[in-house]
């Protein structure tokens, strides 16, 4: 899993600093929600993710206002609009 | 023999401050709102935050949100449009 760019750690106080990074690697493969700023939900099997939170899903539906808009084999998602990255249930 | 009292320095400011970072580790565990710039309000359980103040976040609501979905049980959210933390309890 590489995290590139962003994950620069320069020693501040937190003990947590990598919890954000492990996150990351732990959710790889796994069925996840992702939120967009135009308020877009994908929700698909994440397969690769990177430090600046770009995103390829496979198997992604688009759901706008709860319902399910589009589905799309492979989609990739600009790290710049996301606003969470969950576990799906 | 004279008593000396012991010396109770006050603290320095160095010493008295506490960094923003270190406050946000204080929540580590406890239940926190996250306010975003666009009116977004996320509740959830702080379990960590890298240097940027990205939160991975448990047991997760979008409060307010107009879509009723079930708690997220693990959630990475972006610092892109953190405004605020807020603390419960």
């Amino acid at each position: 899993m590489s995290t590139t760019g962003e994950s620069e750690h320069t020693s501040t106080a937190s003990g947590s600093a990598d919890i954000t990074a492990s996150f990351l690697s732990s959710i790889a493969n796994q069925p996840v929600n992702i939120k967009l700023h135009n308020d877009f939900v994908y929700t698909g099997v994440l397969s690769s993710i990177d430090g600046y939170m770009n995103v390829v899903l496979q198997n992604a539906s688009e759901i706008v206002n709860g319902k399910t808009m589009k589905t799309y084999d492979e989609v990739f998602l600009r790290g710049n609009n996301v606003i969470y990255i969950g576990m799906a249930a | 023999m004279t008593d000396e009292q012991p010396v109770i320095e006050p603290p320095t400011a160095a010493e008295s401050m506490t960094l923003p970072l270190e406050l946000i580790d204080q929540c580590i565990g406890k239940r926190l709102r996250a306010f975003l710039r666009d009116q977004h309000v996320i509740e959830g359980t702080l379990v960590g935050f890298d240097d940027l103040v990205n939160l991975v976040l448990d047991d997760v609501v979008e409060v307010g949100s107009p879509v009723q979905s079930p708690p997220t049980k693990r959630m990475l959210l972006s610092s892109r449009t953190l405004t605020m933390l807020a603390p419960l309890e």
